[in-house]
């Protein structure tokens, strides 16, 4: 079992909204904008609701093997050999997430920063960085997270505000105009970019609750799914779906337009030194999660030992990768998530069968159901699902009526855009709930373990 | 290839390969072959990488077959 690591429920979501946020900002847009054009915000619904799988499956895990991580899970079930395949295969995946991100933030950086600095110093000196938080765990990544996290989650929200001199509402209509279809396709292509959730399997061993962890990790992918949409509402809005559609590094372009007065100017400046740091944090989480799963390998307690050459393989296998910019974005934006897609799946059926075989005859602690914070945790959990579903309706009925009503496709949008913020804040009253609830049960047993 | 990054990585690899060659009678056997594993890989992919042997890398089939060929469905599809 791997050493004690302690991450709150808040510092978990929090983690998990930068993972999904600042990855899906490199070149996503461009995507979703070639595929179901002025309507690309309606693409994080599903990829929501596919988040909430896998933290479903993790909670599970948590409850049948507490105290272990993904990988040692997938050795006890899957045995020495069965489980050492199916772990490599999740180490490769992890790999891959690692390169993609390194090479692609390595050429937006060569490409729009430092155009003379040679692509192999800028990834050796990223690289670095990363191996200077792998010395570390995932506590001082958490930390650090929670610095930059919720300043960029409010920059990203300001941004409607900075730019409403450029914004224009006409640009978004008329909405649901393309076909249902194309909205499908866009919620499975960022399905898959929502896949990278997955990396946290790797921390399961410090979450002790499972159904904190579930309520912790939906509220991380709310999060992460209402920003996104904001911010390509805010894309559309500003510079439309042709011009979106065309640009490899669309957000960059988007914070270049704004303008406050005469004097306030390259503010993009400043938005970049505040994404840089919390990108940079997604990539060591995923470094930690793959060091993670080596040292389950290596059968050791810490897995710093492989930190050294981990890193230098990182280096030198980034280096082969990709070698074209168009052939990282065009990676990202489609190979992996459907790699995501076709691995993920599978191996969290898996998983969630594994779990319940393990958790039958075995009891388990049950809620304590009278509380007042029981009862506030059932309210919130339901307006959540409720706001949830009402999203999924809104997109549906407003795609079916929207020719023959001619407003529909309006209030529709602005409807999914309600619920979803309903959604956010009630994701955040349940976690804070069942944390209370979580504290209580604790108290609890603290009190008659003492009186005993 | 940048020389400045060639001397550097090399002597980030010399230093790290002499600390495991010191260090490797005190590890368990497990973690031996894992980071030894690493290490032949690196040196492997290091020498690829002054040929430029990009194709040897999975990622070349995934970028450049694989991504291309759900880019063009999708395109077909919408």
């Amino acid at each position: 079992m791997i050493h004690k690591q302690v991450i709150n429920h808040r510092q978990i979501a929090w983690l998990i909204g930068s993972v999904l946020i600042t990855g899906a900002l490199i070149s996503q847009p461009q995507t979703l904008a070639k595929i179901a054009k002025n309507d690309a915000w309606f693409a994080y619904i599903i990829p929501t609701f596919y988040a909430m799988l896998v933290a479903l499956v993790f909670a599970r895990l948590t409850r049948a093997y507490p105290g272990k991580n993904l990988f040692e899970i997938i050795f006890l079930v899957g045995g020495r050999w069965i489980g050492g395949i199916v772990n490599a295969i999740v180490l490769f995946y992890l790999w891959l997430l690692i390169v993609a991100d390194i090479k692609g933030v390595s050429f937006y950086l060569h490409l729009t920063l430092l155009p003379r600095t040679p692509l192999e110093i800028i990834l050796l000196v990223f690289v670095l960085v990363l191996m200077y938080y792998g010395r570390t765990s995932t506590e001082v990544a958490a930390r650090v997270n929670e610095m930059y996290f919720p300043v960029f989650f409010l920059i990203a929200t300001l941004l409607y505000f900075t730019l409403s001199n450029e914004y224009a509402v006409e640009r978004l209509e008329p909405v649901l105009e393309s076909k249902i279809a194309a909205v499908g396709l866009i919620n499975l292509v960022a399905s898959g970019m929502f896949g990278d959730i997955f990396l946290f399997g790797a921390f399961l061993h410090a979450i002790s609750h499972s159904r904190l962890l579930y309520s912790t990790m939906k509220h991380g992918a709310i999060i992460a799914g209402f920003s996104l949409t904001l911010v390509m509402v805010i894309q559309l809005g500003v510079m439309g779906y042709l011009i979106t559609s065309r640009l490899s590094f669309p957000l960059h372009t988007l914070v270049q337009q704004i303008h406050i007065t005469d004097f306030l100017d390259r503010v993009e400046v400043i938005l970049f030194s505040i994404w840089f740091p919390a990108f940079t944090i997604k990539v060591v989480i995923t470094y930690i999660a793959f060091l993670v799963g080596v040292g389950s390998f290596a059968g050791q307690h810490h897995y710093a030992a492989c930190n050294g050459p981990c890193g230098l393989f990182v280096v030198v296998s980034s280096l082969l990768s990709f070698p074209k910019t168009d052939d990282v974005l065009r990676f990202i934006s489609y190979g992996m998530p459907a790699i995501s897609l076709i691995l993920q799946l599978p191996l969290l059926a898996f998983l969630f069968a594994a779990a319940r075989l393990r958790e039958r005859g075995s009891g388990h602690d049950p809620l304590p159901v009278h509380t007042r914070e029981y009862k506030r945790f059932r309210t919130w959990s339901w307006i959540n699902k409720l706001a949830l579903l009402v999203c999924v309706v809104s997109i549906v009925g407003g795609a079916l009526l929207e020719e023959r009503i001619r407003f529909a496709g309006l209030v529709s949008g602005a409807t999914y855009f309600f619920c979803y913020l309903v959604a956010l804040v009630s994701s955040y009253l349940e976690m804070q709930a069942i944390n209370h609830l979580k504290h209580k049960q604790t108290q609890g047993k603290e009190t008659a373990a003492a009186e005993q | 290839m940048n020389r400045v990054f060639l001397v550097l990585y090399g002597l980030m690899l010399l230093a790290s390969l002499i600390q495991f060659f010191m260090k490797r009678k005190n590890m368990p056997v497990k973690q031996r072959r894992v980071v030894g594993f690493f290490y032949l890989i690196t040196i492997g992919l290091f020498a690829a990488l002054q040929f430029q042997l990009n194709v040897i890398m999975p990622t070349n089939y995934l970028a450049d077959v694989f991504s291309v060929g759900l880019q063009q469905w999708l395109e077909k599809i919408r």
